[in-house]
């Protein structure tokens, strides 16, 4: 014990005994110190006298509040210190409506209201300044790829993918794209200072969009429903954040070290929607938050300018919505960009890496097949958008989203191992991202019959058998299982964070409580009750395994054969694009279609000279 | 707008049980509640309709993004 | 007078509103350097127990106040450290700091008197304060011995029936009154630096326990073991319980002729018991020829009257404003005792600040 022992007197001012006195008596013990609970019911000034007895170095009281009480409090106080015992005898206050405004009224010198830990009243004992453990204001950011090394167990699959990642770089080799050539131009804007330079590079620039964006930097217009966020908007942000800087105090969502990090999505039209929505879940302990642009900046070639807010899901990408939002953020916490589909995806991963982003988005076969963008023209556009994410140091995961479409998970996951193994030969650090979800598969297939434990957890089990990877499930973890009901919804989102956490995975994505709801944008609230839940889970849990029934290893096993078959289909046709156009990763009738957004756009090299 | 308002961040959600007949009948009522309590933007988020009533969230929006937050702009925020 | 406490009978009794009355009154002398402090928390927006609305402090540039770390940015006061003391409270280190621009504060002091006279020393010395102000806590006066006069803050929220009231106040102004002891005794208690119970005999020797309060039957037993036929008088540095000291009384009995109990200050009687038994016992002695005193006078200036309590709603299940009839208060309490009587939000300050001097 590095501190002086102690002699503590621990007196409830109550008829009966305080569970409380007892933990922290408990905790006193523990720590080496002298204790002396005396019995409920004692007066105040017998409780003067024991402390005198007893020669007490300190007295912990302990009385539920009411009216009046709290002038009892006080006469206890005044009795102390006309007894002389102040001088030396520190005496501290607990009990369920004792906050540290309440003790100083009461005279107290500590307080210890609900929530308090046994380590604080030990400080307080002590005599050392409590620093309270916020875990939180410590959080250390993660980095979920660090303890992988990408071996894979299943060689088989692994060669089948090699001939498939070499293919596509071949491919793609002497192509490139409006969205390259973007990504190139944007990149150079970003860095030079010369006006005239940058006037002449805005209309190379400009000349590469689409007319709506064309129209900007022309004629400086927007689209509707869309404006530039006004000064005084900014300066105000810049005072909220500072303000809230102080404040922020976060919870931790974590109980054990196995817990996964947790991520929310935001996109709510609103860059400062969008902070004021991390905050809170930031404060609420999210590890981590991911950004969702628009539906039509998908579809749209180029990207605007400046600080612009719309009145529409997801939040416009542009460097400087980027760089406000980013500079919201705690540090602790995980900031990934989608870049996953539409014409955009290469410059969208130069601008994360550009304002800092630890993490994004990158699936050829989901972009293509459930993604709407063309698959010849994303094809190009993912490999120059990994070698964007190799080069910043960002970590991407494929998200398999096309299993909401109706693709069974087997190609999904094909297509998933696919871009995994082209972004391991560029140089960067794939996270798989299979979908805890309740798929149209699983609803005809009857997997989810019985229970939403086993297939998931196949799927988690059959990529662990095929290699030593990050898995962050998503996304968001539950998907279809919520309904607009929140008390529903944020339970199923717990118990699936359960099952992830019970499975080991690093990484999870979690809805709000309106995940069902369609009506309108999410509110704060229905996030908060989302991570409430899931950090009860985590607690009800702790290291316990949830153990799925035999199926789940049957399914794991078919999951791998049917992932096998598919990569070898994709060999044999040679040609990865033209297998994504023949729905070999997902075809029609699984409700996967080629999408059409930027056919034709892609041109061998030379032509932009 | 009342000044306790002006500090919801997004959203008020109304929680409670109505007594009605189906679920019909309770979103008429959770609507025409909304309207009284001078929410003009309601919209329901959940409604369940069982035996005696319907369990009701109904969902009035202060703020939706892209408009002006006066908590932003309180210069005690 | 330079240190002015206000101390209330019980919490809702008007404390704050006369803080603030008297910082309004001050304020009409601008070259008066006004300091403030508290020796509970004050000047939130509600009340921490009832939860009804409470007044927050206004202080003008130029004053002076001592409040916690964490009450510092709290106000819209702007605010400037002179000192930052080792003294911590449940809200953090106090701070002694000057108001750079007028504005609402929020106090919260020290709370015992060893660190409240500490700070007062700092405001008064190195701040410069003409005047320090004291704001009490709830029904707490104990840490008021350190000031050098007292105003009384009661109202119905320590008793809506004003005939009692009234009455309790006149006994809590008697016990303040009580006369000093002589030189002979405040020299004997000087010189042997006295710090728990002590016996004085005619020689001037005495018998020393180890009990500083007289607070227990045990210690009026272990007290009496140690009266002799030579003992004149006891001192009593501490706390003294009334019951506790009934009993002594009935012990000492008739023995009492002459006999002196000296408690060094009056407040020490005032919190032993109900201010009716502390009355009766202190008749008790005098009618046995004995005498109970004080080594020094806590004066009472005036006592501020409040109508306003908190009146609990079963039916709500909250606390709702209630008020007394504010002229029968009045009337009741001017009866009742010969200090001056101010009902401050009626009244205004001008005649409060007057009988501090200024």
């Amino acid at each position: 014990m590095g501190f002086q022992k102690k002699k503590v007197l621990l007196a409830p001012l109550d008829p009966v005994h305080d569970i409380g006195l007892k933990m922290i008596k408990r905790g006193l013990d523990q720590a080496g110190h002298e204790t002396i609970l005396l019995p409920p019911d004692y007066s105040p000034e017998e409780i003067i006298k024991a402390a005198m007895d007893h020669n007490v170095d300190v007295i912990l009281i302990s009385r539920t509040l009411g009216y009046r009480v709290a002038e009892i409090l006080g006469s206890f106080i005044d009795l102390a210190e006309a007894s002389g015992l102040r001088e030396k005898v520190k005496i501290g206050i607990g009990g369920m409506a004792i906050r540290p405004e309440l003790a100083a009224e009461l005279g107290f010198d500590a307080g210890f209201g609900p929530g308090t830990t046994v380590e604080e009243a030990v400080a307080f004992v002590e005599g050392r300044e409590y620093v309270k453990e916020s875990k939180g204001k410590n959080k250390i950011k993660k980095d979920m790829t660090e303890k992988y090394d990408y071996t894979f167990k299943n060689k088989t699959i692994e060669k089948l993918l090699s001939t498939i990642a070499d293919g596509i770089i071949e491919y793609v080799k002497d192509k490139t794209t409006p969205g390259i050539e973007r990504a190139k131009i944007r990149e150079k804007m970003l860095e030079i200072n010369d006006e005239a330079e940058l006037l002449q590079l805005k209309k190379e620039y400009a000349n590469l969009c689409d007319d709506i964006v064309k129209a900007y930097y022309t004629k400086g217009t927007l689209k509707e429903k869309t404006r530039q966020l006004s000064r005084e908007e900014l300066e105000a942000l810049t005072t909220y954040l500072e303000r809230l800087k102080n404040k922020m105090n976060p919870e931790y969502l974590q109980y054990t070290e196995t817990n996964p990090i947790v991520f929310i999505q935001y996109g709510t039209g609103c860059p400062f929607m969008d902070i004021a929505h991390i905050k809170t879940c930031e404060a609420w302990g999210a590890d981590g938050v991911v950004h969702f642009d628009p539906s039509w900046g998908a579809r749209t070639e180029g990207f605007y300018e400046g600080y612009i807010t719309h009145e529409e899901d997801g939040s416009i990408i542009t460097y400087e919505n980027l760089k406000i939002i980013k500079e919201a953020l705690m540090p602790s916490s995980l900031w990934q960009v989608r870049a996953h589909r539409g014409l955009n995806t290469p410059e969208t991963v130069l601008l994360a890496g550009k304002v800092g982003a630890d993490l994004t988005k990158i699936n050829i076969a989901y972009g293509s097949l459930g993604g709407g963008t063309d698959p010849e023209r994303l094809t190009v556009d993912a490999v120059a958008a990994i070698k964007y994410a190799a080069r910043f140091g960002m970590p991407f995961d494929v998200v398999t989203n096309e299993e909401l479409c109706g693709v069974p998970a087997y190609k999904a996951f094909a297509g998933m191992l696919i871009v995994t193994m082209l972004g391991l030969k560029l140089g960067a650090r794939p996270i798989l991202q299979p979908l805890f979800c309740y798929s149209p598969e699983v609803m005809i297939g009857g997997q989810m019959s019985d229970n939403y434990v086993d297939f998931n957890a196949a799927k988690v089990m059959a990529l662990r058998s095929i290699l030593n990877a990050p898995i962050w499930c998503g996304a968001p973890i539950g998907f279809l299982t919520q309904t607009e009901d929140r008390v529903q919804s944020s339970l199923s989102t717990a118990l699936h964070a359960s099952l992830a956490s019970s499975l080991g995975v690093d990484g999870i994505s979690i809805a709000s409580a309106d995940e069902a709801y369609s009506g309108g944008p999410i509110s704060a609230a229905a996030r908060i009750d989302t991570l409430r839940a899931t950090q009860a889970a985590f607690r009800f849990f702790g290291h316990t395994q949830i153990v799925p029934t035999k199926n789940s290893e049957v399914w794991a096993s078919q999951i791998v054969e049917g992932i096998e078959k598919t990569l070898e289909a994709v060999v044999k046709n040679g040609n990865f694009v033209d297998a994504l156009y023949k729905g070999l990763l997902g075809s029609r009738e699984e409700g996967a279609y080629p999408g059409r957004a930027g056919r034709g756009t892609v041109k061998a090299y030379t032509f932009w000279g | 707008m009342s000044k306790a308002l002006e500090k919801v961040m997004d959203a008020v959600d109304i929680e409670t049980f109505l007594i009605c007949d189906n679920e019909e009948e309770g979103k008429k009522i959770s609507l025409q509640m909304m309207k009284e309590l001078g929410f003009k933007d309601a919209s329901i988020v959940f409604i369940q309709h069982s035996g005696p009533g319907a369990r009701v969230r109904v969902r009035g929006y202060v703020y939706k993004p892209g408009d002006r937050y006066n908590w932003l702009f309180e210069k005690n925020n | 007078m330079r240190i002015i406490g206000v101390a209330g009978t019980a919490k809702n009794t008007g404390k704050t509103t006369t803080i603030s009355a008297l910082l309004m009154g001050l304020s009409r002398t601008p070259s008066i350097v006004v300091g403030l402090t508290s020796i509970g928390y004050d000047g939130e927006e509600i009340d921490n127990i009832t939860g009804l609305l409470k007044p927050r402090l206004f202080l003008k540039k130029g004053n002076v106040v001592a409040t916690a770390a964490s009450c510092l940015r709290v106000g819209n006061a702007e605010l400037e450290i002179l000192e930052q003391t080792n003294i911590m409270t449940p809200l953090g280190r106090i701070s002694i700091a000057k108001v750079k621009r007028d504005g609402l504060v929020v106090v919260a002091g020290p709370n015992k008197s060893q660190d409240l006279k500490i700070v007062i020393e700092i405001m008064i010395e190195k701040a410069g304060c003409d005047i320090v102000l004291v704001d009490g806590a709830l029904n707490r006066i104990v840490p008021m011995t350190v000031t050098e006069g007292l105003i009384l803050a009661t109202g119905a929220a320590r008793n809506p029936n004003v005939i009692e009231l009234a009455e309790e106040t006149r006994l809590i102004c008697s016990i303040l009154d009580r006369p000093e002891v002589g030189e002979r005794y405040k020299k004997i208690v000087k010189d042997l630096e006295l710090k728990t119970i002590a016996v004085i005999n005619n020689d001037n020797t005495v018998k020393v326990i180890r009990y500083p309060a007289l607070i227990h039957d045990d210690i009026a037993e272990v007290l009496n073991e140690h009266i002799t036929d030579k003992a004149c008088g006891i001192y009593i540095p501490a706390a003294v319980s009334q019951p506790v000291l009934n009993k002594l009384v009935e012990i000492l009995d008739n023995r009492l002729q002459g006999f002196t109990i000296i408690l060094s200050d009056p407040i020490k009687l005032l919190i032993s018991g109900q201010p009716s038994k502390i009355m009766d016992m202190i008749k008790k002695i005098e009618s046995l020829k004995g005498r109970i005193e004080v080594l020094k006078k806590v004066p009472v200036l005036a006592v501020t009257i409040n109508p306003f309590y908190p009146c609990y709603s079963f039916e709500k299940g909250l606390y709702e404003p209630a008020y007394v009839d504010e002229k029968f208060l009045k009337e009741e309490m001017k009866k009742a005792i010969s200090l001056p009587v101010f009902d401050v939000i009626k009244d205004g300050s001008e005649s409060l600040i007057k009988i501090l001097g200024f």
